[in-house]
């Protein structure tokens, strides 16, 4: 397969990331559902995962941009398997509303492990790495980029007003930001 | 504190788009980019930050497990 096949992968890889993130933020403004700081470290590890494929697409492919994903999606799946682990026990209750009958912090933890086994497939695909000289980025990556930079932006705005500078509550139930402006 | 990790993460891609614009303008090496230099750090940080926050959270549920 070539390169610019796999690059082209790993974008919408990229765009793919982007969506989750965004449902994330949809899922928070719309439904109400202000999310804990197990979460957002999850939505932390999706944006490390995003940063390896957009290596990938931007600079081109290399075995260490790769190496970004797989620790990215190790993080992320090891703090998902964390907040499992919390409410696996009958009895000590659930966060959030379940989405197609898991939490978002089982998916969170079935995307990561999905993330680990396309890294996997994609280095096998993979030839020769890129040189970084010879790639160039076509209109439709390049758009991925910069959508996957805006929801990047928005998650930092919501953070901010739902924790603002400090640390966040472990089950927030409003904006702390806007909650002192009223 | 969360907000800084998620500011971090986008200031590493951002940097990293202005990067590839000025290398292939000046025909300069990756390596050589200031912009993917601070890209690469802004990423490092970000990541060990995540590493510190999330064990952090663990231990202050240590002692209720424990």
């Amino acid at each position: 397969m070539s390169n610019t096949l796999v690059r082209s992968i790993n974008a919408l890889g990229l765009l793919g990331i982007a969506f989750i993130l965004a449902m994330g933020l949809v899922m928070q403004v719309v439904l109400d559902e202000l999310p804990c700081p197990l979460c957002l470290l999850q939505r932390v590890g999706f944006a490390l995962v995003m940063y390896g494929f957009m290596l990938n697409v931007i600079i081109g492919q290399r075995f260490a941009h790769y190496g970004v994903i797989v620790f990215a999606a190790l993080f992320g799946a090891m703090v998902s398997l964390r907040q499992i682990s919390l409410h696996v026990i009958p009895g000590t209750g659930t966060y959030g509303a379940p989405v197609f009958g898991y939490h978002l912090y089982t998916w969170a933890f079935l995307l990561f492990v999905a993330t680990l086994l396309a890294a996997g497939v994609l280095l096998m695909l993979s030839r020769v790495p890129d040189k970084g000289s010879s790639v160039k980025m076509n209109l439709l990556e390049r758009a991925v980029c910069w959508i996957a930079i805006v929801i990047l932006a928005l998650n930092v705005i919501a953070t901010f007003l739902e924790c603002g500078p400090l640390v966040c509550a472990d089950n927030p139930v409003d904006y702390m930001l806007l909650k002192s402006f009223r | 504190m969360m907000s800084l990790l998620f500011l971090l993460i986008t200031a590493a891609m951002l940097a990293l788009i202005m990067g590839r614009a000025k290398v292939v303008d000046s025909k300069l090496s990756d390596a050589k980019s200031l912009y993917i230099k601070t890209s690469y750090i802004c990423f490092g940080v970000a990541f060990v930050l995540s590493l510190y926050w999330f064990s952090y959270h663990a231990s202050q549920q240590l002692d209720i497990i424990l």
